[in-house]
């Protein structure tokens, strides 16, 4: 049978980017997506790890000269867990794995995910700027990665900040799709609206001005005030700061992996 | 060519290319701290500076050496032509506080009979029986021995000495930083240019160039530093993950290749190789008071 010539997975804290980064990564011509198929799948308990049997329930015809990418978020520990179980079975396959992770400021996506529940989605939710949501957006992060760091060094990665991509989207893109050995395309960056793509929908817009910027510099200096005693705003403060220093940006992805153990796992 | 080896090595070496502000060329990674405001070191060059089939090439490891932020500026088959017609490519060089530029290929300059095409060491005729006709550059000089006879090899040969020699002048009068020549092969700077096969005649990497070529581009300011390595290239290909062999030169884009030397790299610099050049290096830069300026105090 005729392999992807790439098995790559991406993944990164809800409202990090994640949806909008594997849009244009598999806007290009050679990359097959599909698209958080734990958490879209997670009522129905659904644990595939195998690269064959998930194209075949997602429909994704498998073929030489093109690429699968593969996209969830640390919405729950699960889906980490299951994706590395995937990308493990697919070296185990023959194919050749890679990964993308997305960092942004946890404090901005926690923020951008409060929105997000109040305006975006479809089912109520008790998720808010509280001391009890804040603990939990950050806590199922830090199992997540603790899952992800086991395998961390294990595949070819690309770490993508938001905040770089949100500078220079184009050289980011171009960087990300390297990981897969395919050079950007000129139209790879114009998208069109895609209904089926899930993630979120405030991604879908087919703009140039791909991260419309909200300033939340404010909101997090109220949540310093309020949240500053609790020992996981503390992390989530290191982790935002390190997300907001440019010269992190141009350390390479194994500095960074270490620099997030550091980051994440200490206390 | 970065990002065709990053494609055709993908499993066994991520290369982590890069783009570095409104370049477009694809720059071997990892992406360091190379930063325009700080002080950093360049290296140009060919494919030996970009470090096929290795994940620490000897640009890497000098600048680690040194605690030097540095831009690895390594593209598959350039000469210095090249280099000397991209303006955003000497506008990095001149930013950086050292240049290290390899001693390229004599095949990359072009001649009035053959004509380099972009960077990837394909040779276009511009006359006689094969105008018009593009080819690799082996390919290319056997073609000119069996249609163009001897006396058009050896102007050949001439013009490509005479036009290298210009090249390097002319990069070198480009570049307004100190600078260190690198020799990086597996053959004596001299050595028998016959005329009685295309291999004689091209010889081992950096084909044509022989010591009097050398000497019109080096000088006490621009010194020659680097290795000529003993015995054959024969570095097992392994994946990334499994760590087994992996075959790289398939049999559908490379078909002349013999079948046992598929998941072999026998033509680029070892990890080793590119380790004792780092060595050469590392010890001139200690050596040599007068580029001791260029490494942080």
């Amino acid at each position: 049978m005729d392999k992807f010539d790439n098995f790559i997975t991406m993944f990164g804290m809800p409202r990090s980017g994640t949806t909008i980064l594997a849009r244009l990564m598999a806007n290009h011509s050679r990359v097959r997506r599909i698209i958080e198929p734990y958490q879209t799948k997670r009522s129905a308990g659904y644990d595939v790890t195998s690269v064959g049997a998930l194209c075949a329930d997602f429909g994704v015809k498998e073929e030489s000269g093109f690429s699968l990418l593969v996209k969830e978020t640390t919405t729950r520990g699960d889906n980490i867990r299951l994706l590395h179980q995937l990308m493990e079975g697919a070296a185990l396959e023959n194919y050749r794995v890679g990964y993308v992770l997305v960092l942004r400021s946890p404090l901005e996506a926690f923020l951008s995910q409060v929105d997000a529940a109040q305006s975006l989605w479809t089912r109520k939710s008790a998720f808010s700027r509280d001391r009890a949501s804040l603990k939990a957006f950050w806590n199922v992060f830090v199992a997540s990665i603790g899952i992800h760091l086991e395998h961390a060094l294990r595949f070819h990665r690309r770490i993508a900040f938001y905040d770089a991509f949100a500078l220079s989207p184009r050289s980011e893109i171009a960087r990300l799709m390297g990981l897969f050995g395919y050079p950007i395309e000129p139209d790879q960056l114009r998208l069109s609206e895609d209904a089926e793509f899930g993630g979120d929908p405030g991604a879908g817009a087919a703009t140039d001005n791909f991260l419309p910027r909200t300033d939340r510099s404010s909101a997090i200096e109220s949540m310093a005030r309020e949240f500053g005693s609790l020992a996981e705003f503390g992390k989530m403060w290191r982790l935002h700061e390190y997300t907001k220093d440019a010269l992190n940006y141009r350390k390479s992805s194994d500095a960074i992996v270490r620099d997030l153990a550091l980051l994440v796992q200490m206390p | 060519m970065g990002l065709g080896y990053q494609f055709t090595d993908r499993r066994c070496v991520d290369y982590e290319i890069w783009f570095h502000g409104e370049l477009r060329h694809p720059l071997r990674g990892p992406r360091a701290l190379f930063d325009t405001t700080a002080r950093y070191w360049s290296f140009v060059g060919a494919a030996q500076t970009f470090g096929r089939f290795v994940q620490h090439p000897f640009p890497a490891l000098v600048s680690d050496c040194f605690g030097m932020q540095h831009v690895n500026l390594g593209f598959a088959g350039a000469g210095p032509e090249y280099f000397a017609s991209k303006p955003g490519l000497l506008e990095v060089i001149n930013g950086s506080s050292l240049c290290f530029l390899q001693i390229m290929s004599g095949r990359s300059v072009s001649t009035t009979l053959l004509k380099t095409i972009g960077q990837g060491g394909m040779l276009k005729f511009m006359d006689g029986p094969l105008l018009g006709e593009k080819m690799l550059a082996l390919d290319a000089y056997k073609a000119l021995l069996q249609k163009y006879g001897r006396a058009e090899i050896a102007k050949q040969i001439a013009d490509v000495k005479s036009n290298w020699c210009r090249s390097y002048l002319e990069l070198i009068g480009k570049i307004r930083v100190p600078t260190i020549l690198v020799w990086v092969s597996s053959r004596e700077k001299n050595y028998d240019l016959s005329c009685e096969s295309a291999e004689q005649v091209l010889g081992e990497f950096p084909h044509l160039i022989t010591p009097a070529e050398l000497a019109t581009i080096e000088s006490a300011d621009r010194p020659l530093v680097g290795r000529t390595f003993a015995g054959n290239i024969n570095q097992m290909l392994l994946d990334y993950t499994s760590r087994k062999p992996v075959v790289v030169f398939n049999k559908a884009n490379f078909e002349g290749r013999p079948d046992w030397s598929r998941a072999f790299n026998v033509y680029y610099p070892t990890p080793e190789m590119h380790r004792s050049v780092a060595r050469d290096i590392i010890l001139f830069l200690g050596a040599n008071a007068k580029f001791a300026s260029a490494c942080p105090q």
